[in-house]
This record gives structure tokens, C-alpha cells and sequence, in this order.
């Protein structure tokens, strides 16, 4: 539920109600994702009939991944508006929408099986590097299999662009930065921008980000001393996700 | 992270005559020989990723990442 309240404010930031969600208007939908976001907390502490101790560590991790995920959104949002994005503003961007929000899954589902706070932190921070790797995934995976080029539209500021921006010498760089601006409104522009980022090095530099992240993963999954057949459930997964097979 | 470290090596695998076709057959050997210092983390991810392959088969690859 929280996801997909999330996932529904994230859509209308970033003006994708029509296509995700036929038959809302942003309006509606923006109260459907409130109630969630202010009434599931308490209905999960609720429903499990958990000790004191465990309703209040889930509502102080659910209230400290909002936070996180709500501080990454507004980053995002300003990124789209600036023209001179960092890498470095990406990360944090992503690192509070997507990051934050696999963390904050991951924790809460420690925090119910009553592991130890430090073993809480290892399978947040797996949660974490996993949510950066997806997306980081995504948005390449959208350069190459969304026909509406949504991100490129939208004036999305993600990481292969951005790289790909830093990589280039003046005036090249210039020359990008405003074919980025028409293709906003310009569907040929879009395509030229969605060719070049494919064949950028920064491409390539991203896909090693993604494996960077899911070995960071990995190891937060060992220092969590997890065994069984979970870990092992866990493990097989991030080899699943890897680009080339992971271990 | 060393994020330059690894901006060093794109920008040489970018721009360097060579470079790109010494790092496919001997990625640690042509790291250590370019003075470019990678974290361990950073070498085991390099290590982990085929470089040989194009940008289609790359781009091919990420595609199913996203559908797994």
C-alpha cells in the first residue's frame, strides 16, 4: 500500500497519470495516495497484533523512509526544472526516492522478524543498494524499450544522461543541453538524444553502477549472518538481477 | 566510491587509441599499467562486467535485467 501510494505521487509529479492510471484525474488520485500514506502505518501495526516495542519501531522506520523518500522526490522534481544537474544530485535524488524506499521495505520486513537492530541496518542497506541498481536499470531500460520516451519528454534528469552530459567538452556540451530542451517538445529531438545516450560510454559506465550496487548488496546480505534456505532465496536473486549472472 | 577513478577509466576507454582493446583482453593488468586506482569493490564490479560485447547486446542485456 505504501508503494503504491508512492508510486502513484510519483506519477503525478512526473505527469504520467494518464498513462498509468486510466480513468483518475491527479486530483483524485493525490487523495487516494494521502489516505494510503497517513492510514497504513496504523492499520499494519494494528493488524499484527505485535508487541509495543515492534508497533513502534515500524512506525518510526516507516516514518523515517517517508521522510527519506519524500526528500529524494523533491530533488527529482527539482532536477527537472534545472539545466545544470550534477551526478552527484542525481545519486542523492535517487538514492532518497528509490534507494530510501527498498531500504525502508527490507527494514520493516527485519523489524517483524524481530532480528537485532544491526542486522535490521544490514538488510536496509541491502534493500538500498538494490533499489539503487533497479533504478539505475530502469532508466536504461527505458532508453531502449519506452516508445513514448517518457524520461527524455519529461525533461528527466537520469544518471546515463547526466553522465553523458559531464563527459562532454564544451561545445558539444552546449549543443546537447539544448537539443535535451527541444526534445521536451519535439519527438525528433527525443529519438536523437534516446540514439546518442545508447552508444554514450556513459551507458556502459551506468550498467557498471548497476553491478556496483548489487555487490554492495551482496555484501550487506553476508553481514547480516542471514542462513537457510531465505539467504540462499535472497543470494540466487541478486545473481538473477545481475547483468551478467552475478557469482 | 572513487567515482573519478571510474570516470578516468570510461574517459580512456572513450578516448584512448588502444586502451579500449588492451582493457578486453587484461582489465586488471590494464588498470594497474594505467596507474588507475579502483576500490576493491570497484574491480570486483569491473571484473564481473563482459566488455566485449557491443552496444546493442549491452542495451539487449539491460532489457532483460528489467524483465527478470
Amino acid at each position: 500500500m505504501l508503494w503504491t501510494a508512492f508510486d502513484a505521487l510519483d506519477d503525478i509529479a512526473d505527469g504520467d497519470v494518464q498513462t498509468r492510471w486510466p480513468g483518475f484525474d491527479p486530483s483524485e488520485l493525490g487523495v487516494m495516495a494521502s489516505a494510503l500514506l497517513a492510514t497504513t502505518a496504523h492499520v499494519i501495526a494494528h493488524s499484527l497484533h505485535d508487541s509495543p516495542e515492534v508497533q513502534a519501531q515500524l512506525h518510526l522506520w516507516i516514518a523515517r523512509g517517508l521522510g527519506e523518500m519524500a526528500d529524494g522526490q523533491i530533488e527529482d522534481l527539482d532536477n527537472a526544472r534545472s539545466s545544470d544537474v550534477t551526478s552527484g544530485r542525481v545519486f542523492s535524488s535517487v538514492a532518497g526516492k528509490t534507494g530510501g524506499e527498498c531500504a525502508l521495505f527490507a527494514g520493516l520486513g527485519a523489524v517483524l522478524a524481530r532480528v537485532s537492530p544491526e542486522r535490521q541496518r544490514c538488510f536496509a542497506r541491502l534493500g538500498f543498494e538494490y533499489g539503487m541498481a533497479n533504478q539505475f536499470v530502469s532508466d536504461l531500460a527505458e532508453l531502449s524499450a519506452d516508445p513514448h520516451r517518457r524520461d527524455i519528454r519529461n525533461g528527466t534528469r537520469t544518471l546515463p544522461l547526466v553522465w553523458h552530459v559531464e563527459m562532454l567538452e564544451r561545445p558539444a556540451r552546449d549543443a546537447f543541453v539544448t537539443l535535451l530542451e527541444s526534445a521536451r517538445r519535439d519527438a525528433a529531438a527525443a529519438e536523437r538524444v534516446r540514439e546518442a545516450l545508447l552508444v554514450s560510454p556513459a551507458y556502459r559506465r551506468a550498467v557498471l553502477q548497476v553491478i556496483l550496487h548489487l555487490g554492495r548488496a551482496r555484501t550487506a546480505l553476508a553481514e547480516s549472518a542471514s542462513s537457510g534456505p531465505a539467504a540462499a532465496q535472497l543470494a540466487a536473486f541478486l545473481d538473477d538481477v545481475h547483468p551478467f549472472g552475478g557469482r | 566510491m572513487s567515482q573519478e577513478a571510474v570516470a578516468t577509466l570510461m574517459d580512456r576507454w572513450t578516448n584512448e587509441p588502444g586502451f579500449k582493446d588492451e582493457f578486453r583482453k587484461d582489465p586488471h593488468g590494464t588498470i594497474v599499467a594505467h596507474g588507475i586506482s579502483l576500490t576493491p569493490e570497484e574491480e570486483a564490479a569491473v571484473n564481473s562486467m563482459d566488455w566485449t560485447g557491443s552496444h546493442e547486446e549491452l542495451a539487449q542485456r539491460v532489457s532483460k535485467m528489467m524483465a527478470s
